[in-house]
């Protein structure tokens, strides 16, 4: 087949793909009336999901079980308060004579409103009702749901149409271009190469930090409440997901507080270095304590995927708690302490901090990375003053030989080899998205895939309207053991397991069909980095509504930080409002088919040599393509229908 | 003609104006246009003036019910001297009580199945509240004449209000006599307005009343 059949047959596929969610609105439909016995709950509504035709009656009869709740219908301009034994008041609007719009409530027995929008909307609560409040939602889905249709046929396209371009071979050989930000820009070569440069970054943020402990043990225990719980897991999450990750790669290791107390404590500096001529075991250091080298057999990602598997078992009861949060991180930076006493470097944030994993594997989609400039001089250069420590800067505390850098997995961005370097060759550079194309073990392919399935899990249990899955596990509220156990051994299985267990397969098929000279394993690294770019769009879907539906407790925090009734800013009391609602199933939907295109591209980039022609290419990456069409539907399902 | 025919047939002229039913002697009715509720039904009207008539409440029967956290009805009007029963048919305890002016009472709190009866003989707006509950809020207007009604869905009404005083068992309101009236509305959130009506001896006068938003009034100037 000519490329240029195969570029005539995708128009015509998404010639198809766009009319056939349109053809299915020509079904008829005749308008109905939907009585609803309707029940809120800690933390969910019965019923969770409400589905009807466009253009139909609901009519809801609504009561609280226990407390009050809220009903804030997305895009449907219905907010109520549903109190005990029935009793419901409705919002309304009325506008003066002088064009002033007021709000008010009414008493009602029944809320009535005609889904004339078709999509999905969510209903939440306004009512900070308990621990998962902020997580209390239900879904009301009016048919025909064009958007998600829409959604799921341009997924079906999108593959087809990677996979007929991929087995034509029309996709050129990635791009290597690269642009160097500190030849560019002279003012953050100044900054970068400042001694105080990382010390200031780390102040700042451990004075934050210190603010957020006190908060989190002394503040408000309800988590909304609490600047610790809606800064950390709201802002930090996301802008973490959706900002630093995909434009900085590990930059958040640049200027994360946690192991910064250990650090200065074992260097007994802040800023300068302190420089030995005669090495110490290599380096050109003497820290306090032992100075032992980390165990060989420890020098993987295991650890940091059992800890990050046990801490997201208690997910949503960290999330939820403050004082569940400042218990980590004052555990952490009693572990930074000890490890660093013991051993040389950040023996933490490489092997066991539960987010340093995930921030290694996704960093290498990175559009930023630091390199050398040149690596011919590295070459030349005996004293690799990068690796061992130089009277510039401190030996690498990652334990990194920057001339040898080839991938930002586990390079934690602390800029001391940019100033270490005496040839001046080590330079930060924009990239294009998905650059570093090769997952080097086991131990990191698992990060990604874990990584995407607990987006799955989060997204099932704090965006979904399961009560049931909330109960199971919210289980320090619900006391229930064995639901907990059966949830998280559920987690468990799906990430180590049923998941890791479909790619392999799809890994084995590709393999044998396409009968690419490379082993399993090979196969298997490779195929699996499809899953760094989705499953880095997949997070940004799940995180970015998280800030778009919360933005007022996070200006409501920020006016009464420690939860003691203060007003700052006068935005202590702002009402729940979420920003744009409306949009969230449609942003969702275009960051995931984001997501499907830029994982399977990159994916094939990651195959390259390994499938010498188009058609092995394609043999190989087949069932992988599938396997993702179908975690992408799962997905837009989820987030759409 | 035979007369038998001619006989019924002036029989059917006499009759048929009462047994068209709504167009009777002595009407009004009409339509109430409020500003900024969502609903324009129980809206109060009635005339300030109109005849004191002596009523038959003998059968009638008022009842200011308790279920579900919420008085039922939100609004009563009542003639004065009318009984009201206040049943507790909820789940809960009640403790009903009134501040106002026209009737200060407090019935204490009482158990679901038990009933208390509260004569009101002021004329008056009369607030009730529970001491348990604080949401619970209702009004009973007690009214000096029975030309009252009450807005239905579509903010219509008509005086005498038939219908509610079937519901509530009021017997031997007669017609409202041919004369000039002083027609006023009361609602919660609605400033009070008036009207000067003039009821025809038959058919019925025609009164729309737009309300604005606006502090409530008293029933009657004292």
């Amino acid at each position: 087949m000519s490329r240029r059949t195969a570029l005539i047959l995708m128009v015509a596929a998404l010639v198809v793909a766009l009319a056939a969610p349109l053809a299915l609105r020509l079904m008829p439909r005749s308008p109905q009336t939907h009585v609803i016995n309707f029940t809120a709950q800690r933390y969910g509504y019965t019923p969770a999901r409400i589905t009807v035709n466009q253009g139909d009656k609901v009519v809801l009869k609504p009561t609280s079980k226990d407390v009050t709740h809220g009903f804030l219908l997305d895009g449907y301009d219905v907010d109520a308060i549903l109190k005990q034994q029935g009793v419901t008041y409705l919002k309304y609007l009325w506008t003066d004579d002088q064009g002033k719009a007021h709000t008010d409530w009414d008493k009602v027995k029944l809320i009535e409103f005609t889904a004339d929008k078709a999509g999905k909307f969510t209903y939440r609560c306004t009512q900070t009702c308990g621990n998962l409040h902020p997580f209390m939602v239900g879904e009301l889905i009016v048919q025909d749901n064009t958007p998600y249709h829409f959604a799921v046929s341009l997924s079906l396209w999108i593959v087809f149409g990677l996979l007929l371009w991929t087995g034509v071979g029309g996709w050129r050989p990635p791009s290597s271009k690269r642009i160097d930000l500190l030849s560019r820009f002279s003012w953050f070569k100044r900054l970068v190469k400042a001694r105080s440069f990382q010390f200031w970054l780390l102040l700042i943020n451990l004075v934050i930090f210190y603010l957020f402990i006190l908060s989190a043990l002394w503040g408000s225990p309800v988590g909304n409440r609490n600047i610790a719980i809606i800064f950390v897991w709201i802002f930090w999450w996301t802008a973490l997901k959706a900002v630093m990750l995909p434009l900085g790669g590990r930059v958040w290791c640049l200027m994360c507080p946690l192991p910064a107390p250990a650090e200065w404590l074992v260097r007994m500096r802040l800023t300068s270095v302190r420089y030995l001529k005669e090495p110490l075991r290599r380096l050109h250091h003497r820290f306090l304590g032992l100075n032992l080298d980390w165990p060989k057999r420890l020098a993987n990602g295991w650890l940091q995927n059992t800890l990050f598997l046990v801490l997201i078992s208690f997910g949503i009861i960290l999330i939820t708690r403050p004082v569940a949060t400042a218990i980590l991180f004052l555990f952490i930076l009693a572990a930074t302490l000890v490890l660093s006493l013991i051993y040389r470097g950040r023996t933490f944030c490489r092997f066991l901090c539960p987010v340093g994993g995930f921030l290694g594997t996704y960093s290498m989609a990175a559009c930023s990375e630091l390199r050398p400039v040149d690596t011919e001089v590295c070459k030349k250069h005996r004293d690799k003053c990068c690796l061992v420590g130089g009277e510039g800067g401190w030996a690498c505390p990652w334990g990194r030989y920057t001339g040898g850098l080839k991938r930002n997995n586990y390079c934690g961005l602390c800029t001391e080899c940019i100033k270490s370097c005496p040839k001046d060759n080590v330079s930060i550079f924009l990239r294009p998205f998905g650059s570093d194309l090769r997952l080097k073990g086991y131990d990191e392919a698992f990060n990604v895939l874990i990584m995407l399935m607990v987006a799955f899990v989060f997204s099932v249990t704090m965006l979904g309207p399961w009560l049931w899955i909330k109960q199971a596990a919210n289980v320090t509220e619900s006391r229930h053991l064995v639901p907990f156990l059966l949830y998280v051994g559920s987690v468990l299985s799906l990430a180590m397991i049923v998941f890791p267990g479909l790619l392999f397969g799809a890994s084995w098929l590709g393999r044998r069909w396409s009968g690419i000279d490379v082993s399993f394993k090979e196969t298997t690294l490779r195929l699996t980095y499809v899953f760094i770019p989705l499953g880095i769009f997949a997070w940004i879907a799940f995180s970015l509504p998280q800030v778009m539906i919360n933005y007022n407790y996070v200006l409501a925090v920020l006016s009464d930080p420690l939860g003691l009734g203060w007003n700052l800013l006068g935005t202590a009391y702002l009402p729940f409002d979420p920003l744009w609602p409306r949009s969230i199933p449609y942003i969702q939907g275009v960051l995931l088919l984001s997501g499907l295109y830029l994982g399977l591209r990159r994916g094939l980039a990651a195959l390259g040599p390994a499938a010498p022609t188009p058609a092995a290419s394609l043999k190989a990456m087949l069932p992988t393509a599938l396997l993702t069409l179908l975690v992408v539907n799962v997905f837009l399902r989820l987030y759409m229908a | 003609m035979p007369r038998k025919t001619l006989f019924a047939f002036i029989l059917a002229l006499l009759l048929a104006p009462p047994l068209a039913g709504g167009a009777s002697a002595g009407q009004i009715k009409g339509t109430v246009k409020p500003q900024g509720l969502r609903s324009p039904e129980g809206v109060l009207v009635y005339l300030s003036n109109g005849p004191e008539v002596m009523l038959d409440l003998s059968g009638a029967k008022f009842v200011m019910d308790q279920r579900q956290l919420t008085f039922i009805p939100y609004v009563l009007p009542v003639p004065v001297g009318a009984k009201v029963s206040f049943p507790n048919n909820d789940k809960v305890a009640h403790n009903v009580f009134s501040l106002s002016q026209a009737k200060k009472f407090n019935l204490g709190s009482y158990k679901p199945g038990q009933s208390i009866e509260v004569t009101f003989d002021q004329p008056g707006v009369v607030e009730l509240r529970c001491d348990v509950h604080q949401e619970m809020k209702a009004y009973i207007l007690v009214l000096k004449n029975p030309y009252y009604a009450l807005t239905d869905a579509q903010g219509n009404f008509a005086i005498p209000d038939s219908k509610l005083l079937a519901a509530h068992g009021i017997k031997g309101v007669p017609p409202l006599p041919e004369g000039k009236y002083l027609m006023k509305t009361w609602h919660e959130k609605l400033r009070g307005d008036r009207a000067k009506v003039e009821a025809p001896a038959t058919g019925a006068a025609d009164v729309t009343f737009r309300l604005k938003r606006g502090p409530s009034g008293v029933l009657y100037k004292r």
